[in-house]
């Protein structure tokens, strides 16, 4: 049961009986009222004829008093009064002389509920000295029930209109007040069923306007959330979809050559040409390795800060290039002109190594390329400019995902795993520095990596 | 024999392909690009089979078989998802070959392709003996020679798979069937016999661990 159908269920068993009780007891209070005064009326009357009677017999002269049957024959006088005025009433003397119930001056009241009508009984001795006298006074009390009953129909008439109208007005309250509730309830739901959330209108400022306004807030947070995984989700299965294929390709090359050594006939050069492939593969697929667990070391890595001295740093990553770039017969010129910079040695050294890697690969053979550091106010940038093929702009918006080729044909045959790049990127980004590129195809390419200098850097990417 | 054209950018799997290819005596014509393949396919017009990549340099695979007319086709990539699969094959091709692939199962896909197409060779010579394929007769140096059922399909697999070695369980299954419960000395005793009715004893060589091989070219 809903919560609302709950408050109104309980309202109304609550509710309804106290009214019907209440009202049933209103009923009876004014019956027994009206009987009280029924009885009263009566009671008074008979005490005044009783007394008018003795009056009357005492104001006649003084024979007559003592005339035999005289209290009959004034009495009779009342009787037919009496009978005139109320038809109902029947008043009777009679002589009873000792009365076993009553002294002077008293009354019996009797209420006689059997039979059809309740009838009322009023009996009062006369006073001294007709003492010996009994005045009886019937009335059936006809109106009584009749009143009782239309008094009942009349309750019960109330009772039901108002708590028909209370059951509608409470239920349309409630429903009213429990609406929002439901709405929530409806959103919920719909999540659930994995549908985006639409925020749910607030009204008011009662514990449900403020439990929806939560709700709002939690599900554009959960959404966000979870659009993010799923944007983080889809990244990660297309970096596994392309290591995947790019793992292949190298082994696709070392199997079938192998099974060639060992299935076929092969001539000396078949056999010297397999082995060489084989061999090429192999680093391929070994350096694949390294800079994808590089990647893997470097994004897990807290970020080891130190000073750098420039000239030094230089000096390693051109020995380090060395043999790489004299067999492709590239120079490489450096310009220093910082004496010491910070962040991470070996991170930094990667990423320069990287994109010189990358500029020569993009030069003809017999070029040259430009390495440079320098300091402007709070940044240091180095720089590698190179004059070799260059980019499209469209594609420099991609070069930074892992695997992505600008020229698959030339890029692969001049060695490189496709994700240099990527991993520059994350360098670049743990020290919270900016990457840009500046490539006109034909011309060249030159990238400047602008790291923040002496300040509190968060190591979060 | 067939004349194939390779289309796939990777260099050493390309020539790997052909090496494997040229052995059954195809003649193969080999392209590193989409536009280069292109040139190919306008340029000849008795290029009997297609060994496609999808993922080419300038022109995909993909758009590439839309240009192709009655030549049959054979996708060749890393890509392995069943979409990627649907897709080259309800592009038009015969076929879809995933990297990393065996010897024989290029072959074997690539004899499938022909037959079907019937372009592939009907008769084998090698010294002196004159294989109908078709027919299933032998002749050597003029006179027909009589094969057991057994010694022919042991033959047919050593053809279809000439200069490659094949390891004697791996003839087991291929010419006596999978289900066959032989051990390896069946195999020794119907080589036996195939080299001494069709004077192959150089042809058909024994190589220490490996099995045998039917070599073409001495």
């Amino acid at each position: 049961m809903k919560l609302w159908q709950k408050i109104y269920m309980t309202a109304l068993l609550l509710f309804l009986p106290v009214l019907n009780v209440g009202l049933f007891m209103g009923a009876r209070k004014i019956f027994d009222y009206n009987i009280e005064s029924a009885k009263d009326q009566a009671s008074d009357e008979v005490h005044m004829l009783c007394h008018t009677i003795v009056r009357d017999i005492e104001s006649l002269p003084g024979v007559q008093q003592l005339r035999e049957g005289i209290v009959e024959e004034v009495s009779q006088t009342y009787i037919d009064y009496m009978a005139n005025k109320d038809s109902n009433v029947t008043l009777e003397i009679r002589y009873v002389d000792v009365s076993e119930d009553l002294t002077m001056g008293q009354q019996l009241i009797q209420l006689y509920m059997g039979g059809d009508d309740p009838i009322l009984y009023v009996t009062e001795l006369l006073e001294t000295p007709y003492e010996g006298y009994q005045l009886y006074y019937t009335k059936p009390l006809t109106d009584f029930y009749q009143l009782w009953s239309d008094l009942k129909t009349v309750f019960m008439i109330i009772s039901l209109s108002c708590s028909v109208v209370l059951a509608a007005i409470l239920y349309l309250l409630l429903y009213e007040m429990t609406y929002p509730l439901k709405r929530l309830s409806e959103e919920v739901e719909r999540m659930r069923l994995g549908e985006p959330w639409l925020p749910v209108e607030v009204e008011g400022k009662d514990d449900i306007a403020s439990l929806t306004e939560r709700f709002n807030e939690m599900a554009e947070e959960i959404q966000s959330q979870l659009e993010q995984l799923q944007r983080e989700n889809r990244v990660k299965q297309q970096l596994v979809d392309d290591v995947a294929h790019e793992l292949r390709t190298p082994l696709t090359a070392i199997y079938g050559y192998a099974e060639y050594l060992e299935k076929a006939p092969c001539t000396e050069k078949e056999r010297i040409d397999a082995l060489e492939y084989i061999m090429t593969e192999s680093k391929r697929l070994s350096h694949m390795g390294q800079e994808l667990l590089s990647m893997a070391i470097f994004r897990e890595d807290e970020l080891n800060r130190e000073t750098i001295d420039a000239e030094a740093f230089v000096k390693d990553v051109s020995n380090m290039l060395e043999a790489n770039l004299r067999e492709r017969r590239i120079k490489l010129q450096s310009t220093v002109e910082v004496s010491a910079f910070s962040g991470d040695r070996s991170m930094l050294i990667c990423l320069v190594r990287n994109l010189i890697e990358n500029a020569a690969r993009a030069s003809e053979s017999g070029s040259t390329v430009w390495f440079s550091i320098w300091e402007e106010p709070d940044i240091v940038c180095l720089a590698v400019q190179d004059q070799g093929i260059g980019m499209e702009e469209e594609e420099l918006d991609r070069i930074t995902d892992a695997f992505y080729r600008v020229d698959k044909a030339r890029s692969r045959s001049n060695g490189g795993a496709g994700i240099g790049l990527s991993l520059c990127d994350l360098i670049v980004k743990k020290h919270s520095g900016v990457m840009n590129f500046d490539s006109k195809p034909g011309e060249g390419t030159t990238v400047t990596v602008i790291l923040p200098r002496e300040v509190e850097l968060d190591d979060e990417i | 024999m067939a004349r194939i054209l390779i289309v796939e950018d990777e260099k050493p799997i390309n020539q790997l392909m052909k090496q494997n290819l040229v052995l059954q005596n195809h003649q193969v014509l080999q392209a590193f690009d989409g536009r280069e393949a292109l040139e190919i396919l306008d340029s000849r017009a008795d290029i009997d089979l297609v060994i496609l990549d999808i993922m080419l340099p300038y022109i995909s695979g993909l758009d590439i078989i839309k240009e192709i007319h009655d030549i049959p086709v054979m996708f060749v990539t890393a890509r392995d998802g069943i979409q990627d699969k649907l897709k080259g094959l309800t592009s038009g091709a015969e076929d879809y070959l995933v990297k990393p692939f065996d010897m024989l199962e290029l072959i074997a896909r690539v004899n499938l392709i022909l037959k079907r197409y019937k372009k592939d060779a009907s008769t084998f010579e090698l010294a002196g003996v004159t294989v109908d394929l078709v027919s299933q007769r032998v002749v050597r140096d003029g006179e027909e020679i009589t094969l057991t059922p057994q010694e022919w399909s042991l033959l047919e697999v050593l053809i279809r798979n000439a200069n490659i070695a094949l390891s004697r369980d791996r003839l087991l299954n291929m010419a006596w069937g999978y289900d066959f419960d032989g051990d390896a000395r069946t195999v020794d005793v119907h080589i036996v016999k195939l080299r001494k009715k069709l004077g192959w004893e150089n042809q058909i060589k024994t190589l220490y661990k490996l099995g045998y091989r039917l070599e073409t070219t001495q």
